[in-house]
């Protein structure tokens, strides 16, 4: 943007966050596909520029056993995560909504 | 010349050599039969004499260090199964991702470190019986009955959104079931939901589950399975030996109930 650059088109072609319950590096399911879809909604605001948002990753053709596992989509057996539904339903313009989730619940 | 080679191909065979590999057969067959395992040994098991347990203590309530000592459900567990064994533990405190190549390598003899049964590694080792169940609960507050929570139409059910939990609801919806969603970033959300009334139903995690009744002394939930996933212990497939040991000191552990009393003590 700086250098004139603004007009051309930019792919981001890998992104995405990671939920294996054993990685340090990992976030809750509930926040990677709140962080996922979020991305979706700065990016078509904020940055014109970016053309396309590309997740790392749909399906890996066969299982690692090691946490880039939980980076895609559909399982190596193809069952469906949920994050995969999330997003289904945010690309069909379903359950949009600032929060995906009910604030805390208080007593009283 | 045609009728001698006739009177050869049907000549009776001598009946004591009949007899002799009848009583053969059946000899080989009763051995079989009868023949007894030879039982595990334990220097045979473990050569080292000690039994070494690789564990990711970074995963409380299962094992964490603390600074030095490594405390935990999975060590109370090891210890236990040595003390059944009356041989000596040491622990060997690896990343998570690490633990398999130390376990095939022979750097441990064990892995017990809150890890799920993995069919697809059963090609290198093999798994004791579980010893603990953290699949999916659903809980309802504790006077509903059994039937409330298998019917549980209508209800509003809390849960993480986009966890296990929530593909499980959605298969339910699939399969008809009329559901009120109560999303919450988190699954301890999800039992306060339930624990003030907002909710009929929360799907958790067992681990989730009993922590969360550990800081709420005064709340409890009825719960039941809806998923499994099983925690065991590995042992490298060719370490037949070690693994009927420590298959043999678990079961005596769940006889004894000492296994109840270390998983109500962590959770």
């Amino acid at each position: 943007m700086n250098y004139g650059d603004g007009a051309k088109p930019a792919f981001v072609t890998e992104f995405g966050w990671n939920d294996h319950p054993r990685w340090t590096g990992a976030v809750r399911p509930s926040q990677r596909s709140a962080y996922t879809i979020q991305s979706f909604d700065l990016a078509e605001a904020n940055w014109a520029w970016v053309e396309k948002l590309c997740i790392w990753a749909l399906r890996y053709p066969a299982d690692l056993l090691s946490y880039p596992d939980n980076f895609t989509l559909i399982s190596a057996d193809f069952s469906k995560k949920p994050i995969y539904f999330a997003l289904q339903d945010y690309a069909r313009g379903w359950n949009r909504s600032e929060n995906p989730w009910l604030p805390p619940p208080r007593a009283g | 010349m045609a009728a001698a080679a006739a009177g050869w191909l049907t000549r009776p065979k001598p009946p004591g050599l009949a007899l002799a590999f009848i009583v053969a057969v059946a000899f080989i067959f009763t051995a079989l039969l009868f023949r007894r395992e030879r039982a595990p040994d334990s220097g045979r098991a473990f050569p080292a004499g000690e039994i070494v347990v690789g564990v990711d203590a970074s995963f409380p309530p299962f094992a964490l260090d603390d600074g030095g000592s490594i405390r935990g459900l999975d060590i109370d567990l090891a210890s236990a199964i040595a003390a059944e064994l009356n041989m000596p533990v040491r622990f060997s405190n690896i990343g998570f991702y690490a633990l398999h190549d130390a376990l095939i390598s022979g750097a441990v003899d064990l892995l017990i470190s809150a890890l799920r049964v993995d069919p697809a590694r059963m090609v290198e080792l093999r798994y004791t019986a579980s010893y603990f169940d953290n699949g999916l609960v659903i809980a309802r507050v504790a006077d509903a009955t059994q039937a409330d929570i298998e019917s549980l139409r209508k209800a509003r059910i809390a849960y993480e959104y986009a966890s296990s939990a929530d593909a499980e609801i959605r298969v339910w919806e699939e399969d008809g079931r009329s559901i009120q969603r109560l999303p919450y970033e988190l699954p301890e959300y999800a039992l306060d939901a339930l624990r003030l009334g907002l909710a009929d139903a929360a799907i958790v995690d067992a681990t989730t589950l009993r922590l969360y009744q550990s800081d709420h002394g005064d709340w409890t939930a009825r719960y039941k399975y809806v998923t499994q996933d099983l925690y065991a212990i590995a042992i490298r497939i060719d370490r037949v030996d070690a693994a009927k040991l420590v298959g043999g000191a678990l079961d005596a552990l769940k006889e004894k109930g000492e296994l109840a009393r270390i998983i109500d003590k962590w959770l």
